[in-house]
């Protein structure tokens, strides 16, 4: 080495370059290495308690709280509730509209081998599905031993679906998005119309629109959640999941086939919209012009009693029950809704059920404050009274909410790709080029089981 | 006049007339390309949620809605938004003082020293230069993280301090603009290598400076995806915050409600607050740029 570089000066620096060097990159796979196994070499051995091995228990620990905006308020109602557990609350984008935020970091996390948070709240209801997988798994189980039963079973039955992996509950959900069918008491009235109760007449209903009120509508298309609210409410086959690998998808059975041509029909008959509901166009169109649209329950707020959208007047607008196919029982589809997680990698598991117990059933903030359904069955009935108190609602609001809350499908999984993503590039331009949504079928098929693939499923 | 001496124009060609035709379509196309985005957010930011998506993409708003947004912006969770662009300052002024402490010093010796491997550090700098900064994120981290500054204000400006293409831009510089005989002049007069530096080469190289000075500052005011990594929360510089606030927009996320739903224009006026110390940077150090980016065009 000294016959390359005879300088004296320049052996010192050099060295000193070599060894920084050494001890970044020792650093860095030192972080690596510990990666590995973080849990197993902090581990106090109690892993048969909670389903897990939680490291090393500190009561005084500061727990980090990872929330978007909204939910902010979750967390400061927390410390005034309880000012004597430490918490950190840092606000993310919550992992809204697919940013994926939450796993970037915690892959982050991970590859460092520290600096989890101890919960997180995320915005997508699919989160459990990589959080609950590899050895480096973030979310802790729930229901083994972690959060006792009864408190777990005040949820709306149904409601942990989205955070239940192969069995096991990995998060608590916060909110709940069934689809109801939204329609306009007063058109309705005026043009003598009857509700309908399942999709036929709901077909025949929008039919009859578009040939005697043109420019009148019967619900959209055009979101990236339709499937959700259409093929989920419909009984498709085309996004199930089975234990933690397995995934199938069916456009060609007889529900997607009667759902899509249901659609086609209503798009030809001028009576379904191809604009998105948050699209300027939409409110520019439509204001006004809404008789029914089957949607969410957070349509409530974003569309309905939004002076910057529909703002319908107090009063006319109602939410009737779920549609079904005519001799079947109605089921509703599901529109997102908010999760928490809690880290295995927690230092201060006793302070992070405290804070998941509160946050998603306290009714001082989920009743007082939050804007969405609680998932908690009993923050949801008394928040449900208050909204139907308010008296902005037609027809009988909390009932028809609540019995929508609980016929949320279960044959619609939650899988570890985003369905509105496959929707929107595969369906959404061909619908906007005229092409028929039937035509369209073959071609969503193929994209739903490539993008399965594409995420490590076994596709039936 | 006119008649005795007609103007220059006149005297055009039909091809003439027809390629400076195509040249204004060109400029008049590109204009509208670039300008019409920035000429809607300036409108949007002064509409109302509803008149954004009732009135025409152009229909002026009012200031009455402009100072209703910059009240709904300064109302998001307290006024944080100014605590963004604070970070977003702070950070991207000590990574800057960092820079051009290495940078133009780096420049210079790489220039007009003479040392061994110079040109192999010369070549690694413009390797260095072509790499994305993206797929230096994950190896940062790392670093980081591995000696615990994940989070703290470091994690945003150390990475940020280490800017190749400051150092090529000063090389290029010194290589073109200063001559040599210069430089020796004063080693004759008694100089040393650092008062060379100080009294004569960097009295010259003020427009290199400003410019290597500009490009790190641009840089780290925009860089996102390291400081989405590294200080989350109310430590975030600005570019990390518009992403809250976009995660916000109940457009964007069904779930964002109450005094925590963030409107469009709201997020316009935003965007335009992101980019205005850009802008008033660029605007009072506009001479020096200039200056710094003909420099070494002519050699003479």
């Amino acid at each position: 080495m000294t016959t390359e570089h005879p300088r004296g000066a320049a052996t010192p620096l050099r060295h000193l370059v070599v060894a920084a060097t050494a001890a970044v990159t020792l650093l860095a796979l030192a972080a690596c290495g510990s990666s590995t196994s973080p849990s197993a070499s902090k581990s106090d051995g109690s892993t048969s308690a909670f389903g897990f091995a939680p490291v090393k228990q500190d009561s005084s620990a500061a727990i980090t709280v990872w929330v978007d905006a909204t939910r902010e308020a979750a967390a400061k109602q927390f410390q005034t509730a309880h000012p004597e557990v430490p918490i950190k609350v840092e606000t993310y984008d919550g992992g809204a509209d697919g940013s994926g935020s939450f796993q970037t970091k915690v892959e982050a996390f991970n590859q460092a081998g520290s600096g989890w948070p101890d919960v997180v709240f995320s915005t997508q209801n699919n989160e459990a599905a990589w959080a609950s997988q590899g050895k480096d798994a973030f979310a802790a189980p729930l229901d083994k031993g972690y959060l006792d039963k009864s408190f777990l079973d005040g949820f709306t039955p149904g409601a942990l679906a989205p955070v239940t992996v192969d069995g096991t509950v990995y998060g608590l959900r916060n909110d709940l998005a069934p689809t109801v069918t939204w329609y306009d008491t007063a058109l309705m009235k005026q043009f003598g119309y009857t509700v309908p109760t399942t999709w036929e007449a709901y077909q025949a209903l929008g039919e009859k629109v578009g040939k005697e009120h043109p420019g009148y509508i019967v619900g959209t298309v055009g979101d990236s959640f339709a499937p959700e609210i259409y093929f989920w409410g419909a009984k498709a086959p085309v996004n199930v999941v089975k234990g933690t690998d397995q995934f199938s998808a069916n456009t060609s059975d007889a529900s997607s086939v009667k759902m899509a041509t249901l659609v086609d029909d209503l798009l030809k008959s001028g009576s379904m919209a191809k604009e998105s509901v948050f699209s300027p166009e939409f409110v520019q169109k439509y204001t006004g012009k809404v008789l029914m649209m089957p949607g969410p329950v957070w349509y409530s707020g974003a569309l309905f009693n939004n002076p910057s959208s529909l703002k319908s007047a107090p009063g006319t607008i109602a939410a009737g029950l779920p549609l079904g196919w005519d001799g079947q029982q109605a089921v509703a589809g599901n529109v997102g809704g908010g999760t928490w997680y809690v880290s295995r990698h927690s230092a201060n598991l006793e302070a992070a059920k405290k804070f998941m117990e509160f946050v998603t059933s306290d009714p001082s903030y989920q009743v007082d404050l939050a804007q969405g359904l609680p998932a908690y069955k009993d923050a949801g009935d008394k928040w449900l009274a208050k909204q139907a108190a308010s008296g902005f609602f037609a027809g009988d609001f909390a009932k028809n909410v609540s019995a929508a809350a609980s016929e949320v499908w279960d044959g619609w999984g939650y899988p570890r790709f985003s369905q509105e993503a496959v929707w929107a590039k595969t369906v959404t331009p061909a619908l906007s080029a005229g092409k028929s949504l039937v035509d369209t079928l073959p071609e969503w098929d193929k994209a739903i089981k490539n993008q399965a693939q594409a995420n490590g499923y076994k596709v039936k | 006049m006119s008649a005795t001496s007609p103007r220059r124009s006149y005297q055009l060609t039909p091809g003439a007339w027809l390629g400076r035709a195509a040249t204004v379509l060109v400029l008049v196309f590109f204009v509208v390309f670039f300008a019409l985005p920035i000429v809607w957010l300036l409108i949007a930011s002064g509409k109302t949620p509803h008149q954004l998506v009732s009135t025409g993409a152009f229909t002026p708003g009012s200031l009455g809605a402009l100072s209703a947004n910059w009240g709904a912006l300064v109302h998001f969770q307290n006024g944080i938004v100014f605590q963004w662009l604070g970070n977003s300052a702070f950070y991207a002024v000590a990574a800057l003082a960092i820079t051009l402490l290495t940078t133009i010093p780096a420049g210079y010796a790489l220039a007009l020293g003479d040392f061994r491997g110079r040109k192999a550090l010369l070549t690694t700098t413009l390797v260095v230069m072509l790499i994305p900064s993206t797929a230096l994120v994950l190896p940062v981290f790392l670093e980081l993280s591995a000696v615990s500054l994940v989070g703290k204000p470091a994690a945003a400006i150390l990475p940020f301090s280490f800017f190749p293409f400051g150092v090529y831009l000063t090389y290029i510089y010194f290589s073109t603009s200063v001559p040599r005989d210069l430089l020796d002049a004063a080693r004759i007069d008694g100089c040393g290598e650092l008062a060379v530096f100080g009294r004569v080469a960097m009295p010259l190289a003020r427009p290199v400076v400003a410019l290597v000075g500009f490009f790190s500052f641009v840089a780290n005011w925009n860089n996102f995806f390291l400081p989405f990594l590294t200080v989350p929360g109310a430590r975030s510089p600005i570019q990390v915050g518009l992403t809250n606030l976009l995660a916000s927009v109940p457009a964007f996320n069904f779930t964002a409600t109450g005094d925590a739903a963030v409107e469009l224009p709201t997020l316009a006026v935003a965007t335009l607050l992101s980019v205005t110390p850009v802008l008033l940077i660029f605007l009072f150090s506009q001479r020096f740029l200039v200056a710094g980016l003909t420099a070494g065009g002519t050699k003479e």
